[in-house]
C-alpha cells in the first residue's frame, strides 16, 4: 500500500494518526485474521476449492450474501427516514424512539434471535396473521432476512442521523430562494450530502449481516441447500474436528466480503469527493 | 457511548425547528407518508421483537430471570462483560478518532482500502472470530504450548474474552466519526493551524469538541 | 494499555493469594478446598447440579475438604473442542464416546483406551431416544415407520451438529435395518424419508425442544429419553404424551478423567472419586431421579416403572463402533449429506 500525501495539508499529525492506525489495525485484526489464511494453506488448492465449491456451501454462500445485500438495501431506505424524522420532525414518542434504536445492538444476539422466532413462528403474533395466506416466515430464508433487517438498521440510522443534524440550513435555504420544488432541492442537494453515510450505513448493515449467527440460527431453520447461513457450515465443519475446511469456508467468507465492502467503500469514497470538490470550490 | 452522543447531539437539533423554515419544511402530507412509512416500520422491524424479548422474559417470570441473575456464573458474566467493556471501550475509543483523524482529514493513497480493512471485523462472523483465537492461543494453536508453558491462560479466561470484544467493536468508533469529520471539514483546523496552534492545541480545542 | 496491565497485574496477584491461602490451609491440616471442572453436554445441566451436591457432601463426610464442582454445559461437539483447545476440565461428560476419542487423539489429554478404565464402556448410566407427541398423540404415532408417512411433521436437531440428533439418525437406520428383508440400501431410502418430513433442523437438542414445544410445530420430536420426562414434567402432562417406540438405540454417554489436567491442578484424587460416585447407590439414585437410566440392577429395578421397556440396539453392535458411524452417516459426503443431494 502506497501511501502518499496528495495536496499540501498544513495539518499536523498525519504520520502519527497513520502510523498507529496501522498498527493497532495490524495486531488487533490482521494478525489474527492471518490464522485463518495460514490454517487454510494446509490445504491443496483443489482440496480448497473442492471444499468451498460443494453444493451446500454454495447455496449457504447465496443465502448469506443475497439476504445481507437485500437486508442492508431495506435498511438504506428506511434508516434514511427514520433518520430524517428523527432529525427534521417533531412527533409523541421522538425520544423513546431514538432510544430503542441502539437496542438490536445491545442484545444478546441469542435473545433477539428467539424473540424473532417466537414473533413469526406459525403461532406467534405476527407468524399466526401471516399463516392463513400461507406465508411462512420463521424457518424460511424470509425469517433470516428479518432477522438482518433488525440487527442492521441501527447502522443506518447513526451513521446518517449525525450527518443530517450536522447539515447546514444554508444549502436548501439558497436552493429553494432560487426557485427549486422541495423534492429538487433533497434530490440534488441533500441527497448528494448524505449519500456516502448511506454507503457507510449500507457497508456496515450488510458487514454485520454476513458474519450474524445468534439472531439468525434460530429463525433460519437451518435446512440444507436452503436455509443454511455461511457461519453454520463453519461449526460444521468444526463439529467434525476439520479445522482446515472451517478455516477454508471463513478464507471465502472474508474474501467476499472484503471485496463487496470494498467496492462499496471506493463509491463512497468517489461520492465523497465528488461532493466536497462540487460546492466546496471557488466558483 | 455513541447513542449517548448522538442524543445529545439530537437535544441540540431539537432547538431547531425545521417545519418553521420555508425552505427546510416539506408539505404536511409528504410529512406524514414518511413519518407513516418510518415509525410503522419501526414498530414492525424493530420495536415488536423487542417487546416479544420483553414477554419472552415475563412469561417465564421475572423470578427465574432474576434468580438467574443472581447465579454466580450469571453474575460473573456481567462482570466479565463490564470489564471487558471497561478496557476494550477507551483502546477503540483512541484508535478511533486517530484513525478518523487520518482519513477524515487527509487524502492518501489506499484510503479506501484502509477503510475496507476497519470495517473488516464487523463482518467476521463471532463463529470466525472464535476460531481464530483458537488457532492462535488454543493448546493446539501457535502459541499454545508456550503459553501452558508459562501457565497463561488466554481463552476460555478473562483476556480471551477481552480481546474478542475488542475484536468485534473495532470499528465502532472509527466508523461513527469518519463521516462526522469529513462532513465538517478541515476549515476550523486550518484556521487554527494557520493562526499558529500547535498539532495538539488545534485536536484539543477544535476537534474534540465538534465530535463530542 | 495500562487498563490490561493493571488488569493482569491485578489477576496475578489473585492467583499468587490463592496459591499462598492454599498452600497455608494445606500446612495446616484443615479443611483444603478443592475445586473440580466437569465439561458436559446440555441435556446434563439438572442431573449434575442434583450429583455435585451430594458429592460435596460425600466428600465432606469422607475427607473433611470441601468440593466444589463447576459445570460448563454446551453441545456436546462443541464441549469436546473447548477441552482439546485448552478448557481444563477435570473430567469430561459427555454424549459421544467419539467426542472423547477425539479429546484423546487431537490433544493427547488421556490414554487412548480410556473407555475401558470405568465399568459399563465409562458409561455409569445411559438413555435412549423415544418420541414426544401432542396430548392424546392425534396423529397416532407408535413407531418409527409412522414417521415416514406424509403429512406427519418431525422434529429433529441436525446431526452436523448436534450429538443427540445423530443417535436419533441412527436409531431410525437402525429401526429400518432390522425390518424384514432390511439392508442398508432400504434404511438409507427410510431415513431418507422421514428427514423429508422435517421442516426445522435446529443447531441443538434443546433448540428442538423449544421448536416442538414453544413454536408449536411438528407432530413429533425425536427426542432424549430424559429431556422428554423433563419436558412432561415442566409443561404438565397435559400437553404432551411421550411414545416409546418397538426398537431404539442403547445410548451411553460417557465419563472420564482427563488425566493431564487433573494431574497439572492435583486433583486426580478426587475427580477419581467424582467419577466413582456417580457409580455408587447414591450416584445411580440421582441418575434415575433425572430421567437417566442407571447401569445398578437393584436401582434400576427402583425406577421400571419410569422407563418402558425397548428394545435396544447398539452402536458397537450395529454400526461397528462411533468411529465407523460417524464416517459412514455424518462426515462430508456421508449418508445424511447424501439423503439430502438426492432430493
Amino acid at each position: 500500500m502506497q501511501l502518499r500525501l496528495k495536496n499540501n495539508n498544513v495539518l499536523p499529525g498525519f504520520p502519527l494518526a497513520l502510523g498507529y492506525t496501522v498498527a493497532y489495525l495490524s495486531l488487533i485484526v490482521l494478525l489474527p485474521l492471518s490464522a485463518v489464511f495460514v490454517k487454510t494453506a494446509t490445504l491443496s488448492f483443489s482440496q480448497f476449492w473442492d471444499i468451498i465449491s460443494a453444493p451446500r456451501v454454495v447455496a449457504s454462500f447465496k443465502l448469506s450474501f443475497g439476504a445481507s445485500l437485500v437486508a442492508a438495501a431495506i435498511n438504506t431506505v428506511f434508516g434514511l427516514m427514520l433518520a430524517w424524522c428523527l432529525v427534521r420532525y417533531r412527533f409523541p414518542g421522538k425520544k423513546l424512539v431514538d432510544a430503542l434504536i441502539d437496542l438490536p445492538f445491545a442484545l444478546p444476539t441469542a435473545v433477539a434471535g428467539i424473540a424473532l422466532t417466537a414473533l413469526y413462528a406459525p403461532n406467534g403474533w405476527i407468524g399466526s396473521l401471516l399463516a392463513p395466506y400461507g406465508i411462512k416466515v420463521a424457518f424460511t430464508p424470509l425469517g433470516v432476512l428479518i432477522a438482518l433487517i433488525f440487527i442492521g438498521l441501527p447502522f443506518v440510522v447513526r451513521t446518517v442521523q449525525p450527518i443530517l443534524e450536522d447539515m447546514e440550513t444554508e444549502l436548501e435555504e439558497a436552493a429553494s430562494s432560487l426557485g427549486a420544488q422541495r423534492w429538487q432541492v433533497f434530490r440534488h442537494v441533500v441527497l448528494p450530502i448524505l449519500t456516502p453515510a448511506l454507503l457507510t450505513g449500507f457497508a456496515l448493515a450488510f458487514a454485520r449481516a454476513v458474519g450474524e449467527y445468534g439472531s439468525v440460527i434460530f429463525i433460519a431453520g437451518n435446512m440444507p441447500m436452503v436455509s443454511e447461513i455461511a457461519p453454520l457450515m463453519i461449526i460444521t465443519k468444526l463439529e467434525q474436528y476439520d479445522y482446515a475446511g472451517a478455516t477454508a469456508i471463513a478464507v471465502a467468507m472474508l474474501m467476499l466480503s472484503f471485496i463487496l465492502l470494498l467496492l462499496i467503500n471506493l463509491l463512497q469514497g468517489w461520492k465523497a469527493s465528488l461532493q466536497t470538490r462540487a460546492p466546496r470550490g471557488p466558483a | 457511548m455513541a447513542a449517548a452522543a448522538s442524543s445529545l447531539n439530537s437535544n441540540a437539533a431539537d432547538h431547531y425547528d425545521y417545519q418553521a423554515n420555508p425552505a427546510t419544511r416539506e408539505v404536511l402530507w409528504v410529512r406524514w407518508i414518511i413519518l407513516t412509512l418510518a415509525l410503522s416500520f419501526f414498530a414492525i422491524f424493530l420495536l415488536l421483537p423487542l417487546v416479544a424479548v420483553f414477554f419472552e422474559a415475563l412469561r417465564k417470570g421475572w423470578d427465574t430471570y432474576i434468580t438467574a441473575l443472581q447465579e454466580p456464573d450469571a453474575l460473573s458474566a456481567v462482570k466479565l462483560t463490564l470489564i471487558a467493556a471497561a478496557i476494550s471501550v477507551p483502546l477503540n475509543l483512541v484508535f478511533g478518532v486517530s484513525a478518523a483523524w487520518a482519513i477524515a482529514k487527509f487524502q492518501f493513497r489506499g484510503k479506501q482500502f484502509l477503510i475496507t480493512l476497519i470495517d473488516l471485523p464487523f463482518s467476521v462472523s463471532p463463529v470466525i472470530a472464535g476460531l481464530i483465537y483458537v488457532l492462535m492461543f488454543g493448546a493446539q494453536g501457535w502459541f499454545g504450548p508456550w503459553l501452558q508453558e508459562h501457565d497463561i491462560k488466554i481463552i476460555f479466561a478473562v483476556p480471551g474474552i477481552v480481546l474478542a470484544t475488542v475484536f468485534v467493536t473495532f470499528p465502532f468508533v472509527a466508523r461513527e466519526l469518519i463521516p462526522l469529520m469529513e462532513s465538517q471539514g478541515k476549515e476550523e483546523e486550518e484556521a487554527a493551524t494557520v493562526l499558529g496552534a500547535r498539532g495538539w492545541q488545534t485536536f484539543l480545542r477544535v476537534t474534540l469538541p465538534n465530535i463530542k | 494499555m495500562k487498563t490490561f496491565t493493571k488488569l493482569q497485574f491485578k489477576l496475578r496477584t489473585l492467583f499468587a493469594t490463592t496459591l499462598v491461602g492454599s498452600a497455608l490451609a494445606a500446612s495446616t491440616v484443615l479443611a483444603a478446598d478443592v475445586s473440580l471442572l466437569n465439561v458436559s453436554y446440555d441435556p446434563t445441566r439438572e442431573l449434575y447440579q442434583d450429583f455435585n451436591k451430594a458429592f460435596a457432601a460425600h466428600w465432606k463426610a469422607k475427607t473433611g475438604d470441601n468440593v466444589t464442582v463447576k459445570q460448563s454445559h454446551g453441545g456436546a461437539g462443541k464441549q469436546a473442542r473447548a477441552v482439546i483447545d485448552g478448557l481444563e476440565a477435570d473430567v469430561v461428560t459427555l454424549a459421544l464416546a467419539y467426542d472423547i476419542d477425539a479429546i484423546s487423539e487431537k490433544a493427547k489429554l488421556l490414554p487412548a483406551d480410556w473407555q475401558k478404565r470405568l465399568p459399563h464402556n465409562s458409561s455409569p448410566y445411559t438413555s435412549t431416544i423415544v418420541f414426544l407427541v401432542r396430548k392424546g398423540n392425534p396423529r397416532g404415532i407408535k413407531d418409527w415407520n409412522d414417521l415416514v408417512k406424509p403429512g406427519i411433521a418431525v422434529i429433529t436437531p441436525n446431526p452436523k451438529t448436534s450429538g443427540g440428533a445423530r443417535w436419533n439418525y441412527l436409531a431410525a437406520w437402525a429401526y429400518a435395518l432390522k425390518q424384514p428383508g432390511g439392508n442398508e440400501a432400504s434404511a438409507k431410502d427410510f431415513v431418507q424419508k422421514i428427514f423429508a418430513n422435517v421442516p426445522v433442523l435446529d443447531s441443538g437438542a434443546r433448540g428442538s425442544t423449544t421448536t416442538f414445544v414453544e413454536r408449536g410445530i411438528g407432530d413429533v420430536l425425536l427426542a432424549w429419553e430424559n429431556e422428554a420426562y423433563l419436558a412432561v414434567k415442566e409443561l404438565g402432562p397435559e400437553k404432551v404424551d411421550i411414545v416409546v417406540p418397538s426398537l431404539s438405540i442403547l445410548a451411553e454417554p460417557p465419563v472420564t478423567l482427563v488425566d493431564k489436567n487433573a494431574d497439572k491442578h492435583g486433583t486426580r484424587v478426587v475427580a477419581e472419586a467424582y467419577l466413582n460416585y456417580l457409580y455408587s447407590e447414591e450416584g445411580q439414585n440421582i441418575a434415575g431421579q433425572n430421567y437417566y437410566r442407571p447401569i445398578d440392577k437393584k436401582v434400576a429395578a427402583k425406577y421400571a416403572k419410569t422407563f418402558a421397556p425397548v428394545k435396544l440396539i447398539t452402536i458397537d453392535d450395529v454400526f461397528g463402533g462411533w468411529q465407523k458411524a460417524q464416517k459412514t452417516h455424518f462426515e462430508d459426503g456421508g449418508t445424511f449429506d447424501q439423503i439430502y443431494k438426492v432430493k
